[in-house]
This record gives C-alpha cells, structure tokens and sequence, in this order.
C-alpha cells in the first residue's frame, strides 16, 4: 500500500519527466529552427526587416563656354501602381482612375485597365503558360514636380511629417511616386542638332545623336543602391547593418560654342529660312586660331523638349554628316596653292574667253562673260574659267597637295559622331576634267565643317587648325576639370607672304565689282568667297537646285571668326552674293558688337 | 561536582550582537543586492531612454533631410526654369511685349572694364579673341 509520501514521490516524478519531455521538445525545435533552418529562416527574417532602396544619380549637363546650361536633368516622379492593393475595391479603383487620368491628362479606359490588371499570363519556350501576380504597374512616366505633388496630397492618406491627414486626401493606397529625372533642354532649338536628345525605353535612358550620344559614356550616370535594416515604418534603424553601393552622377561637357554668338546666328538664320525658304540653311561660326567651334545653327530644326512635331529630316547635324558642292567658295584654296608655289601671281592675267572656254572636249562657262582678268580680278569676281586655267597652270600634283593639305578628303575630327570625309578622289581617279572642275569646287563636296577648317586655315595665316567642339569636361563631386586638347595649327603656305596676298584678294570679293558687295561691313575688310553650286542629281548637274554659299572673316587681317551660311535650293534667287551673303553680314555686324571689336576709322572714313 | 557562576547579563547582550550582526549582515547583502539589481535597471531605463532619444531624432533627422532632398529638387527645377527664362528668343519676346526699344550700342559707346581678370574661371571666347588680337596688334604682325 501506498504511503502519502510514496504518492508525492510518483508524482513528482511524472511531472519532472514531463518538464523533461517538453524542454526536450523544446530544444529539438529549437535546434531545428536555428540550426537545421536556419539558413532559410534568417534569410526570410532578413527579407521582412531589410529594406533596398535605389538611389538616382543625375546624367551629366552640356554648358556653353561661359557655363549656360544647354542641356539639364529636371526632377520629375514616375508614378507607379500596385494593381494587387489598388484593384482590391472596384468603387476606389475607379474613383482612383478618374482622378489619375484628370491630372495626367491620360485616357481613364487604359488607367482603369492599368489598376486592375492583377495578373498577366505568358506562354514560356515550352509552351506552358504561366499566370504572374503584377505588382508593378506604370501608370504615368516624368511627370513634371508640381504635378506629382499635387496628387501625392490628394492620393497620400495622410502627411507622412505630420502624421496628419492631408485636407484633400482620399486616403488611396498603392500608388507610389519613383523619383526621377527628365532630360530638359532649357533653350528649346538652341543648338538642337549638335545637342541630340534621348529617349527613355523602360526606365532607361537611350541618346539618339548628337553629344548626347557621342559623349553618351562619359555622360552616363550609374544608379547606386542602399541596403538597410528598417523598422516599422521603414525608416532605417539606427544601429541596424547598412551595405551600400555608391551611384555616381554624369561627367558634365562644357562646349566651345557660345550662347550669345549662337543665339544671334540661330536668329539671323531663321530670317534666311523665312526670306528665302531653303529646303535646308546652316551656318558655322568658327574661332580661326583655336578651331573652337563658336555658334553652329540649322534649318529645319526642332525643339528636343517638345518630340511631337520632330521630323527625322531635321534630326540630323548636316555640318558634319552632309556634303555639298562648295563651288565657287573652293577658288581662293586652290588659288592660294598656285600663289604659294609662284606658278601666278595677283597680277598675272588669264583670258577668260567670254564666257565659254572648251577643255578636254567640254565647255566650261562663266556666270558672265568676262575678257581678260588678273589673278586677283579672277577671285573678285569669280570666273570658272580663270580659275581651271590657274589650275591647269599648277598641275594636277600641286592642286591635289593644295585642296589635300586644306584638308579636302580628310574628316575634321570634330567629336561627333557619323562625320563624313567628304568626296574627294585621289589623284590616279581623277578624269581629264577634273583639273578644271575640282578648283571651282565642281566634282568635289564637302562637309560644312570642312570648308570652315579649310577657311581657317586661310584666315589664319595659312595656319590650319584642328576643329574643336568640346572645351573641357568637368567630373562632378571631385571639382576636377580635363581640358581638351588644343592641337597647334598645321602650316600650309611656304611663302611668308602667301596669307597676306590671299587676304588682299579676297577683300575684293566684299568690295565694289565683287560678287559679295552685300558682305560688306562698314569699319571693317571683310575677307570671303561667294559660292553658288548646281546639286548633283540622278548622275547630272541640276539647272534648278543650288547651294548658295557665303563664307569669309572679318576683320579680314586679324579675324575674329570665320563664318559658313548656306542655303540649300533657296526660292527665288540663287547666287550666294544674294541669298546668303547678306545674312552674313548681319550675323558679323552683330558678333563684332557682341565682341567689341572696334571698327577701323580710316576705313569707316571712306565709307562715307 | 563543578559548579561555575555565569554572567546571564552578559551572555545575553553578546547573544543579543551576534543576532544584530547577522540581521545587519542580511541587510547589508540586501541592500547591496538591491543596490546592484537598481543599478542595473536604472543602466538599462537610461540605455532604453537614450535608445528612444537616439531614434527619435534620427526620426527627425530623416524628416529634414527628406525636407532637404525636397527642396534640393525643388531648387533643381527653379534652376531649369531660370535658365529657360534667360533663353535669347524668350528675351527678346519680352523686350517686343513690354515695348522696350532696345538697340545695340555703337561700338564707340561700349567701355570694358577688367576686374580680377585672373580669377576668370574659363575662358572666354571673347576674351581670346580679344587678347590674341591685341598680342597680334602688339607685335605688328
């Protein structure tokens, strides 16, 4: 028989072994839980209490010279939605719907769609289709700030600062607002063809042309990526682990052009474009001692910032990509070369046999009959064939070293991409014409940049320069600049004295009898060539389509600038003396005031 | 038979010592005890109230800096706006709208004055042009 302490005993003892059994199962779990799961179960842990944030780094600006921004990053938000959350009640989703598509001016059909789309089927390799819950759906991509914050007001149930609810707020939920940037192009056209523009495909940014896309390496971004412990209401914890992996901004590109000079020569333009209506015009402005390219305009253009009425005609950069035939602006290159080499001087006459002269079984015309003319009266007032027989007094060797060494046939090296070297034939391709025709600038075209390089060289003392768009590029956060490089000027005259008899001829054209009076700048010699040029069509020379062409510096002994204008098929006239050399004209008048450069009293004397 | 007299007074007071000693050992073990453990709550209260504080302001901290990062693009975007505004065609709309009648000065009208010239922090394409003219005017060349 039991005894009272007997049955203590016992049931002590069952008790303790049950305490034993349940901290045995205890431990087990516990084992199971941190050391068989624990891999797993601290990664899903993890997951719950780490947070990923993406931070957004900014591409790089494009400035001018002085440091105006051309091309900047405005800050915008891309609203996305969360269909799982807002599809949840259809009245909501609805209302949420009506008012997104009120304020984005989007249709509510495809917004309405875009809530509730909660699923998305696909068909994989094998045939197989798989159903994925979406939980990421872009309603709206850059929209501008001040409408992202009115919405975050009216779709936020409550000031996240304050804790308070918003006046406005209906209290919508899975809506979020993805900071972002947009490019923004704050002078419109300005410069739009060497700018280029991007496009955004999936959240990337994609650069067309233009430096956006030459320099699209350097000017890229790189996101960066903070991983942190948060707590419940997201924010990170104090003493919480922290991973991060930095984002760097774009290098910023400072160009050589200047926006004032731009400015002017866009404006001067668009008066060309309107007076004549060219099927294109340009014009380059170019500084002849370093080969900065100053201004760089053309027509048709288009506003980057608004894509709509964008044409792919005036998308391209026709200063380096396209070519034309320089015509009569091609004279005083391969003139200077017979100059140079002492074959003529400005004095050494030519028959230009009224007009009509026949080589190698062809007839070359002049413009206007003319009898016998000096060298220097060949370049006022431009005889074709004055200046073959120049030609054909310098030989084929000379003339090809002389258009070759003005870099005729060669690219300018101009940071852009899709330059065009131009057509130039070598030497062993040339035909019996050629001699005749490649010094009046027939048979040979060119890229805009490359006339103004050749006339450079011409302002320069016979001093070629490298062209130069870029200045400098800044990297941001390291106050570090890299200047671009400077390259010295290639010599191209022998003779001392060739630059300045070149210039003396080329004043005429300006001057009384020449056939660019309308160049002409009261206070200052203006040095130039007019150049007017049949197109090329199906294989033959065009009666109908011309290039009107004026290209000169001024102050012709000490330039300031070398300057391009072209019109591509003007209506109503043709010469370059009338359709682009009054443009020039105006665009110099204006740069010389805007750089100060002095007229000379002796020559503004005899103006009067 | 050995019969010896006993101080009863006495034995009494050093019974009654020992007892006071050990109670005032207790007491003091207690007390340290408590002390020790009071010592440990109090840390832990302040390390709690610091943690508190410490969050608090961190709080606070994120808030600024997200008022901060708000108003940087907020800057950002005043910045774009001013550097459209400063566009030449916007100018000169407004020069034609507010009826100004502007004109370009004669050249014998513009006086430049050159002030820190060296602190210039990029050249100028003016300023090139500028100077290599007068360096080339200098020379004679």
């Amino acid at each position: 028989m039991l005894t009272g302490n007997d049955a203590l005993r016992i049931r002590t003892k069952l008790v303790v072994t049950v305490f034993v059994l349940i901290f045995a199962g205890l431990w087990g779990r516990l084992y199971y839980v941190q050391v068989s799961r624990h891999a797993e179960l601290y990664a899903k842990a993890r997951k719950q209490y780490t947070a990923t944030r993406t931070t957004t780094s900014k591409r790089g600006e494009i400035f001018d010279i002085n440091g105006n921004l051309l091309v900047g990053n405005i800050p915008c938000d891309d609203i996305i939605a969360d269909p799982s959350i807002t599809a949840k009640d259809p009245k909501k989703c609805c209302e949420l719907a009506k008012l997104l598509a009120a304020r984005l001016k989007l249709d509510y059909a495809v917004v309405h769609a875009k809530l509730n789309r909660k699923t998305r089927t696909f068909t994989d390799k094998s045939g197989k289709k798989i159903t994925h819950e979406v939980r990421y759906a872009v309603i709206a991509r850059q929209v501008p700030l001040k409408v992202a914050e009115k919405l975050k007001q009216v779709i936020y149930p409550g000031n996240k600062e304050t804790g308070k609810a918003g006046k406005k707020s209906k209290g919508f939920k899975g809506i979020f607002f993805n900071e972002t940037h947009k490019r923004y192009y704050p002078k419109g056209e300005l410069l739009a063809n060497i700018l280029g523009f991007t496009n955004v495909d999936r959240g990337e940014v994609v650069p067309v042309l233009g430096i956006e896309s030459s320099f699209n390496k350097q000017i890229s971004s790189s996101k960066g990526e903070v991983k942190f412990e948060r707590s419940r209401d997201g924010h990170p914890l104090v003493y919480g682990e922290k991973e991060q992996v930095k984002g760097h901004d774009g290098w910023d590109i400072y160009l050589t052009v200047s926006e004032p000079l731009q400015a002017i020569v866009e404006e001067e333009l668009e008066k060309l474009w309107v007076e004549w209506k060219p099927r294109a015009a340009y014009a380059v402005m170019a500084d002849p001692y370093s080969g900065n390219i100053l201004a760089v305009a053309q027509r048709p253009s288009f506003n980057p910032n608004d894509r709509r009425k964008m044409d792919s005609d005036s998308w391209r950069s026709r200063i380096s990509s396209d070519t034309f035939d320089p015509g009569s602006a091609m004279k005083p290159v391969a003139v200077s070369g017979a100059i140079d080499a002492g074959v003529v001087t400005p004095d050494t006459r030519f028959d230009c046999e009224r007009g009509h002269w026949v080589y190698a079984g062809k007839v070359l015309h002049d413009a206007h009959p003319l009898g016998i003319l000096t060298t220097r009266e060949i370049i006022q007032k431009s005889s074709n064939i004055g200046t073959a027989k120049i030609a054909v007094e310098m030989g084929k060797a000379r003339l090809n070293r002389t258009l070759r060494a003005f870099g005729f046939g060669s690219r300018t090296g101009i940071q852009l991409r899709h330059e065009t070297r131009g057509l130039f034939k070598q030497p062993e391709d040339w035909d019996g014409l050629s001699i005749t025709r490649f010094p009046i600038g027939q048979g040979i075209s060119c890229s805009p940049l490359q006339l103004v390089r050749a006339y450079c060289g011409l302002a320069n003392r016979g001093k070629i320069p490298k062209l130069r768009l870029i200045d400098r590029i800044k990297i941001p956060g390291k106050d570090r600049e890299i200047k671009m490089w400077i390259e010295p000027p290639k010599s191209i005259y022998r003779n001392p004295a060739t630059w300045k008899t070149m210039i003396d001829m080329m004043v005429l054209v300006t001057r009384e009898g020449g056939t660019a009076t309308k160049a002409a700048i009261s206070g200052y010699d203006v040095a130039g060539k007019t150049g007017t040029s049949q197109k090329f069509i199906n294989g033959e020379f065009s009666h109908s389509k011309y290039f009107a062409t004026f290209i000169g510096f001024v102050p012709a002994y000490q330039p300031a600038f070398v300057l391009l204008v072209t019109a591509d098929e003007p209506k109503g006239a043709t010469y370059g003396g009338t359709v682009a050399a009054p443009t020039f004209r105006r665009i110099a008048q204006r740069t010389l005031r805007y750089l100060d450069v002095k007229p000379d009293p002796a020559l503004l004397n005899k103006g009067k | 038979m050995n019969i010896q007299a006993i101080n009863l007074k006495s034995t009494r007071r050093r019974r009654q010592a020992a007892a006071r000693a050990v109670v005032a050992d207790r007491i003091y073990l207690v007390g340290g005890l408590l002390l020790f453990f009071g010592i440990i709550a109090l840390s832990l209260n302040y390390r709690t109230w610091l943690n508190k504080n410490i969050a608090q302001v961190d709080k606070q901290t994120q808030a600024y800096r997200k008022k901060i990062h708000e108003l940087d693009r907020e800057l950002e975007n005043l910045r774009l706006h001013k550097e459209s505004l400063s566009n030449w065609p916007h100018i000169r709309a407004r020069i034609a709208a507010l009826q100004l009648n502007l004109r370009l000065p004669q050249p014998a009208q513009l006086q430049h004055l050159a002030v820190n010239f060296d602190e210039t922090p990029a050249a100028k394409p003016e300023a090139d042009v500028a100077a290599r003219r007068m360096a080339m005017a200098l020379s004679g060349k």
